[in-house]
């Protein structure tokens, strides 16, 4: 039975480990950190997939469990740290990018910090629902919040972040 | 609604590059098949001593003393409280303490007045206790003191 998990589990990190890290660095600002909440995440994946059984499609079970845990270590750490991880990132990439490359990582660098800088609640549902593509339905499963609330806070979310970005000189051109 | 998913779309692009960059590393990745193979090997092993110790049972005695442990192992549990509860702990002693020494609370004339109602014991001979004069007028033969 172990080993029937160890598999299932091993194949949901093929599938879900970037999307998983990516969501929760968004959420938690910090890429050290991301990654060990990410192997948590599958950990806690492997202790538990006999609740998983025909409950939910996997990416929502493991997204619940990433937003859990990166809730915890926020609430323990009781602040953001903003960690500057340009420098892994420019060794990942090997050619010289081009200029148009360099101002669009600029403004999603720029976006990230934006995002950074949103309360909690409205950080989750703008990260699921504007980056992950997640429909609302998917949202109430992951974050376990009626929906009148994840659609108010979407609400709000979107317009305290458009005025963040205002903020910070970033220019939507929908506005 | 279009407009939503313009924004959507506008987000989407400016994150792919940043995002994109990131990925589950293989040495992260085999950290956690590392962690997950450590957990079944000690599975296997606890139901194999488990196995042998259920055959030892039913041959020797019951050890009194792993039967204590495990009666008491929700000793052996960590606890941690949270650092809110640790602030709000010491404040509630605080206030109290504070209370029953009064050190907080500022004392009103009204409780003024109320202790000075309080019967008070009033000794004759300007408040000195009874007994006192006699034994100082007693002594003072003895210091040399005599009546003119």
């Amino acid at each position: 039975m172990d080993e029937q998990n160890w598999q299932q589990v091993e194949e949901w990190m093929t599938l879900y480990g970037d999307r998983i890290i990516r969501l929760v660095c968004l959420v938690v600002n910090d890429l050290h950190l991301a990654e060990e909440i990410t192997q948590e995440v599958f950990i806690k994946a492997f202790e538990n997939t006999p609740d998983f059984r025909n409950q939910a499609s996997p990416y929502t079970w493991l997204y619940r469990i990433a937003i859990n845990l990166s809730r915890n270590y926020l609430r323990r750490r009781h602040r953001l740290r903003f960690e500057p991880w340009e420098e892994e990132l420019r060794q990942s990439i090997p050619e010289e990018p081009l200029e148009e490359q360099v101002t669009r990582r600029e403004t999603g660098r720029k976006i990230r910090n934006c995002i950074s800088q949103l309360p909690l609640r409205y950080r989750e549902v703008i990260v699921l629902y504007y980056y992950e593509d997640l429909k609302i339905t998917d949202i109430v499963k992951v974050l376990e919040k009626p929906e009148g609330t994840i659609k108010s806070h979407l609400a709000r979310g979107r317009d305290a972040l458009v005025k963040v970005m205002r903020k910070e000189g970033l220019a939507y051109a929908g506005e | 609604m279009q407009e939503n998913d313009e924004f959507k779309n506008w987000l989407q692009e400016n994150l792919e590059d940043e995002m994109n960059a990131i990925h589950f590393s293989p040495k992260a990745r085999a950290q956690v098949t590392t962690k997950i193979k450590t957990e079944i090997t000690a599975k296997v092993t606890a139901k194999v001593t488990e196995g042998t110790a259920a055959n030892d049972a039913c041959s020797l005695p019951k050890s009194s003393f792993s039967n204590a442990v495990r009666k008491h192992a929700w000793r052996q549990r960590s606890i941690a409280f949270p650092w809110t509860v640790c602030a709000a702990s010491i404040l509630l002693l605080l206030i109290v303490t504070g209370y029953y020494v009064k050190t907080l609370f500022f004392v009103t004339p009204h409780d003024i007045a109320r202790f000075n109602e309080d019967r008070q014991i009033i000794l004759p001979g300007d408040n000195t206790p009874f007994g006192a004069m006699q034994m100082a007028n007693l002594q003072l033969p003895d210091q040399g003191v005599t009546k003119k």
